[in-house]
């Protein structure tokens, strides 16, 4: 490569985890319990004490078996929820776990708020918690298990060896090293993708956003690239949030009771959309209604705070700061305790997740992907919306166990020389073009003019999320041109480089994110998947999932329908 | 706008090639500037204003700053004094009026209605 020979080190393991958040976390502890003496690696791009979407901490598990739920109760919800089309084995054996899991984190530390020794109650299905060190708690269990941590090396691609995932490839964001981890199986957990649309907040603003903007898709992005199946990217999540601080409503809607209002001071779920306490809106429901009210002119919505009594103020800031400390600022700077008109609600996002919704990898009851070798589990994994931080320890607990068991006569091989140059020079790529005054772009360049694409034409909040086959078409075809860009990428440091690569995962991601987008002609989640050419629910055409695959010949993205059959999911259980 | 690194303050945690603030920052925002002996932020816009830089520091050097355009100016929010199992926070208004909160952060066996969690009204502008 001319100017810069990376170090590479060669490492071998038995089981490879990517990602170190909360399924990735999980899922090593869970590996360490059942076999002490496995060699076990997790690769983080940042730091595991506080990288992901928990970096400032959490004030509720919204995925919990409360006292007057069950298993079957809490299934039904999330179909309900999800407009009838879920993995029904997948959500019901984290339904199944949940409780377990959460317990299991509690004995590593996490403090549970209780009344009386019953966890104390957010929501029908949540909890409260004071997780504001929910990261540093895993990160310590997990550091205290014989764990080998890789902080700050991101993985690039599988290492595939006699058609199995056999390990991955990645650098260090710091010190530039090269990595070819050979691993017996691997596990995926990197969570899923923000930055792929523009939103309100731009320029310096533009990383106010609920979701981590450091999760880039780069699971997403390794798995497309390898022929992986994906499933439901068309199911895009679109939170309601606190306008200009993206911090979730959830408590103040849940805890607080407060309804939504629009600028004529109606509840309008009710008032003009019939929604009331015996006919409940779903949450995408109610994110379509706002949008309605502020497209026909009745925007801002607002919750409105006058019926809460001081000590509930009190409360409700306390928990921020176990989520979104800087929004307590914001609310202070801003003086929202006297402002009458309330808190403004507005939205985040599209994200693409397998955690709120179920875009990711298919997998199987046992986290299967249907790559041999890998395993998937949190966010990056898909089926199961409504999954929320106990559904990933869940699932991270499930993914191990099966990666242990299929292990076990495993052998790693040596890594292929050929292949693992070419890789390097794949990932080193940026830096030698720049070093060569070679014509090119920088990576935040691409990532704007994605973002404006996305936008503007694949259902971004300029349009209200709306989506037509013929914009989706423009979309489609002004992304190619961005791919071939993106063989021109520059990167000045290693920081850069990575940037380099988190905007070609982006690209990746909204490839195929566009193409289930035209898939699908029906809406069937309106709100996050509006269809204006195909406004109705099709059941009898569409209640299928739609999948998708990279063709390793043409390297076209294919559609493939996988027939939805909720007996069938659910036998054994 | 978003972290202020106070260049009085900050001391580049010394020798350390790597100070606790570059360590821990989730987006890989933060490096060492050895010309100046400083942690330096690479890019306002790439922040999050996750608060782990503020944490850790331990000069008290870092301070979350919100851009204008979405936050009126002359408040504050630090965590004042970690321990191993709490946070004081010190939140200060635009009138200088200071409250502070008391987080309870790690294994502790809280009842809903727990003292330790009240409102404090320091006092006007410390």
């Amino acid at each position: 490569m001319g100017f810069f020979q990376p170090t590479i080190n060669r490492l071998d393991t038995d089981i490879l985890i990517i990602g170190g958040g909360a399924a990735g976390c999980a899922a090593a502890v869970e590996a360490r319990e059942h076999n002490p003496q496995a060699r076990i690696i997790i690769m983080e791009k940042a730091q595991i004490e506080r990288s992901g979407c928990l970096a400032s901490g959490i004030n509720a598990i919204n995925a919990y078996i409360t006292e007057k739920q069950t298993p079957d109760s809490y299934l039904e919800y999330v179909k309900n929820d999800s407009h009838g089309l879920i993995r029904d084995d997948l959500v019901y054996s984290i339904a199944c776990g949940v409780n377990q899991a959460t317990a299991r984190v509690e004995s590593w530390g996490l403090p549970i708020m209780r009344r009386n020794g019953t966890p104390l109650q957010k929501g029908p299905r949540s909890i409260l918690i004071k997780g504001e060190s929910i990261k540093p708690i895993l990160a310590s269990k997990v550091k205290g298990s014989q764990i080998t941590v890789l902080n700050r090396v991101t993985a690039t691609n599988y290492i595939f060896q006699r058609g199995r995932v056999a390990g991955a490839y990645g650098f260090n964001i710091h010190n530039g090293q090269c990595y070819a981890i050979s691993a017996k199986g691997v596990i995926i957990a990197t969570g899923g993708a923000s930055g792929i649309y523009r939103t309100n907040n731009t320029g310096e603003i533009a990383h106010r956003m609920w979701y981590s903007p450091f999760n880039t898709g780069a699971g997403y992005a390794m798995g497309i690239r390898a022929g992986a199946e994906m499933t439901s990217f068309e199911m895009r999540f679109i939170p309601t949030r606190i306008k200009d601080s993206a911090t979730p409503t959830g408590v103040l809607a849940q805890t607080f009771k407060m309804p939504q209002v629009n600028i004529l001071g109606e509840q309008f779920l009710n008032k003009r959309y019939g929604f009331n306490n015996k006919k409940r809106a779903t949450t995408c429901e109610r994110l379509y209604c706002m949008l309605r009210e502020i497209k026909e002119g009745r925007g801002p919505i607002s919750f409105v705070l006058d019926h809460l009594t001081p000590g509930q103020i009190n409360n409700l800031k306390i928990s921020l700061l176990d989520m979104s400390p800087a929004f307590l600022l914001q609310w202070t700077a801003n003086a929202l305790d006297s402002y009458r008109g309330g808190i403004e609600i507005s939205t985040s996002g599209p994200y693409i997740v397998g955690g709120h919704t179920q875009s990711g990898y298919w997998i199987d009851r046992e986290r299967r992907t249907t790559l041999p070798g890998l395993y998937a589990a949190g966010d990056v994994a898909g089926g199961a919306p409504k999954k929320y931080v106990s559904g990933c320890w869940v699932e991270g607990f499930i993914a191990a166990k099966t990666c242990l068991a299929e292990i076990k006569s495993s052998k790693t091989r040596k890594i292929n020389e050929k292949e693992l140059k070419k890789e390097a020079e794949r990932i080193y790529k940026p830096l030698y073009l720049y070093k060569n005054r070679k014509d090119g772009l920088f990576p935040h360049t691409m990532e704007i003019k994605l973002q404006k694409l996305m936008d503007e034409y694949a259902g971004g909040i300029s349009t209200f999320y709306e989506l037509h086959e013929r914009r989706l078409q423009i979309a489609q075809r002004q992304l190619e041109g961005l791919k071939k860009d993106a063989r021109q990428l520059l990167a000045r440091d290693f920081h850069e480089l990575n940037l380099c690569h988190e905007v070609s995962e982006r690209l990746e991601v909204a490839e195929v994110l566009i193409t289930h987008l035209l898939a699908r002609k029906e809406t069937r989640w309106p709100g996050y998947q509006t269809r204006i050419d195909y406004p109705e629910k099709n059941d009898k055409h569409w209640l299928y999932f739609l999948n998708s695959f990279r063709d390793p010949k043409s390297g076209e993205i294919r559609i493939t329908k996988r027939n939805y059959n909720p007996n069938e999911l659910l036998k054994g259980f | 706008m978003s972290i202020r690194i106070d260049k009085k303050m900050c001391t580049g945690c010394g020798p350390s090639k790597q100070p606790p603030c570059m360590m821990i920052c989730p987006g890989d925002l933060i490096y060492k500037d050895f010309s100046i002996r400083k942690a330096v932020l690479r890019c306002k816009a790439d922040c999050w204003d996750c608060y782990c830089c503020v944490k850790v520091c331990p000069e008290e050097a870092i301070e979350v700053v919100l851009s204008y355009e979405i936050s009126n100016r002359g408040a504050s929010l630090k965590p004042h004094t970690i321990e191993n199992d709490t946070i004081e926070w010190v939140l200060q208004d635009k009138e200088g009026k200071v409250t502070s909160y008391k987080q309870s952060t790690r294994y502790l066996p809280l009842e809903a209605d727990a003292a330790d969690e009240k409102f404090t009204e320091i006092g006007e502008g410390i």
